[in-house]
């Protein structure tokens, strides 16, 4: 192992990085900022919030477009098969916090029915919460609501519920290298012995590679109004967040 | 609330962030037609209320001795924060809270950066102020085009995370790099070894349309 960084990198430093990375972790608790990274999601990937995104909407920038990204990595082979948690057993939401309290103030919920290729995917909100928090019901008003993996417009919002490109992007092996605390279980990966404490180049004969190139995840956008979202006394300042749910067994 | 000199320097990268993003706008209107949903077009666009949702109406019914109830399970504000700072003994716990946990997790956060910058305590202090609470901050009322992760507390932006976003090269250059302090970081930012993992782009062109998302790979 020739560590390229010997004289900067405090060994102590990188040692608790070492601990702190833990053992057992598998390749897909990684693939992405947050990819199957526990047990609970790992063993269920439905449950995994992967990547949450909001931006303005290309198309039209009064409008705000929030993404919930769950279930990667899928291969192209897993992905036809692939489905969404069913309201009977997993809620996914999206929240808001427009009071700068950090406690959500409205929600976005999405629920699943069916169980095969295409389910049908229904959302409610935006909506003031019945409570705040991590247990949760879903809220009464109006739905909307279509198939899976097709784009469902209804009073100004936009909904697709399916299969899509994981938008996240890096370099998971060589991340390994770096950390191979981190490596998978089982895999070519799991392979991975310690390296030079260094990223690859971006070009030449070992160069830097996507890891996610060409795999998918299951992906809820919702596009709406950013009005719908603000809150006057805020100035327009607003925070988002994604979660998934477990129904209770009662 | 940040250090004058470390919001200078993150604003400099956040406007890089915002930059690269709108060229990845550019370069995907050229290409839109390309890039045209596969399956939704395919398919007949179905609208809310067109087709019946008969089985959600009598779940609802099921449903009428009380509302079911769920417990969270797993959940993520800004990306990065728990994966990378917080020990992976604490994921469940954390997946289980909410943005105001900031007393309980922020000082994990804390920690775990001042590992590596134990002299430059304004690296993980700052870091600590933009990404807690956690969660995704929006300032709707600035321009949309300086959308983009952290631009929100770095450059006077909207914020918000976009598809396009290179947040890996963003938080390495942050915690290894001179964003935040020159002194001691590990390399240059947005350079080998460590503040770049030299993957810029996502490996499918976003599209200009809804759901803007990539189609799958089949």
């Amino acid at each position: 192992m020739k560590m390229r960084l010997p004289t900067r990198v405090p060994l102590k430093a990188l040692a608790a990085l070492v601990v702190l990375a833990g053992t057992g972790l598998t390749v897909r608790r990684l693939l992405a900022s947050d990819h199957q990274d526990t047990a609970l999601v790992e063993s269920s990937p439905r449950f995994d919030v992967n990547d949450v995104y909001a931006f303005p909407s290309p198309s039209d920038p009064s409008r705000t477009v929030l993404v919930l990204g769950t279930s990667s990595p899928l291969t192209p082979a897993q992905t036809p098969s692939a489905t969404f948690g069913t309201r009977r057993e997993e809620l996914y939401q999206l929240k808001i916090d427009n009071t700068g309290d950090a406690r959500e103030d409205l929600v976005f919920q999405f629920t699943f029915l069916g169980t095969g290729r295409r389910q049908v995917v229904t959302m409610r909100g935006p909506y003031k919460p019945d409570a705040i928090g991590t247990v949760n019901t879903l809220v009464d008003g109006r739905k909307i609501w279509g198939l899976t993996n097709t784009i469902i417009e209804s009073r100004g919002i936009k909904l697709f519920a399916g299969p899509r490109d994981d938008p996240f992007f890096i370099d998971l092996e060589a991340f390994f290298r770096i950390l191979p605390d981190r490596r998978p279980e089982a895999g070519p990966l799991s392979l991975i012995t310690q390296g030079p404490l260094t990223f690859r180049a971006a070009v030449g004969t070992n160069p830097a590679v996507d890891f996610l190139r060409g795999i998918n995840d299951m992906a809820i956008v919702v596009e709406v109004p950013t009005g719908m979202l603000t809150n006057p006394a805020t100035n327009g300042r607003f925070g988002v967040w994604g979660t998934t749910s477990r129904a209770i067994r009662n | 609330m940040l250090h004058q000199n470390s919001a200078r320097a993150m604003r400099a990268l956040a406007l890089t962030i915002a930059v690269a993003s709108t060229s990845m706008l550019v370069a995907c209107s050229d290409r839109s037609k390309q890039d045209g949903l596969t399956d939704p077009t395919t398919n007949t666009t179905i609208g809310a209320g067109q087709v019946t949702n008969d089985a959600d109406e009598d779940d609802d019914r099921d449903e009428r001795k009380g509302k079911r109830r769920y417990e969270q399970v797993e959940f993520l504000g800004n990306p990065l924060v728990s994966e990378v700072t917080i020990a992976k003994a604490n994921h469940d716990r954390y997946n289980r809270t909410q943005p105001y946990n900031t007393a309980e997790f922020g000082a994990q956060s804390l920690a775990f950066i001042n590992a590596f910058r134990a002299g430059q305590p304004e690296v993980a202090n700052t870091l600590g102020a933009v990404l807690y609470p956690d969660m995704l901050i929006v300032e709707s009322s600035r321009s949309p085009s300086t959308s983009g992760w952290l631009s929100w507390a770095l450059a006077n932006g909207w914020g918000g995370r976009n598809l396009s976003d290179d947040v890996v090269d963003a938080g390495l250059s942050a915690i290894f790099g001179k964003i935040l302090s020159p002194n001691g970081a590990f390399c240059d930012n947005g350079q080998l070894p460590l503040c770049t993992d030299n993957v810029p782009v996502n490996d499918k062109t976003f599209l200009r349309r809804f759901p803007y998302l990539a189609s799958p790979t089949l």
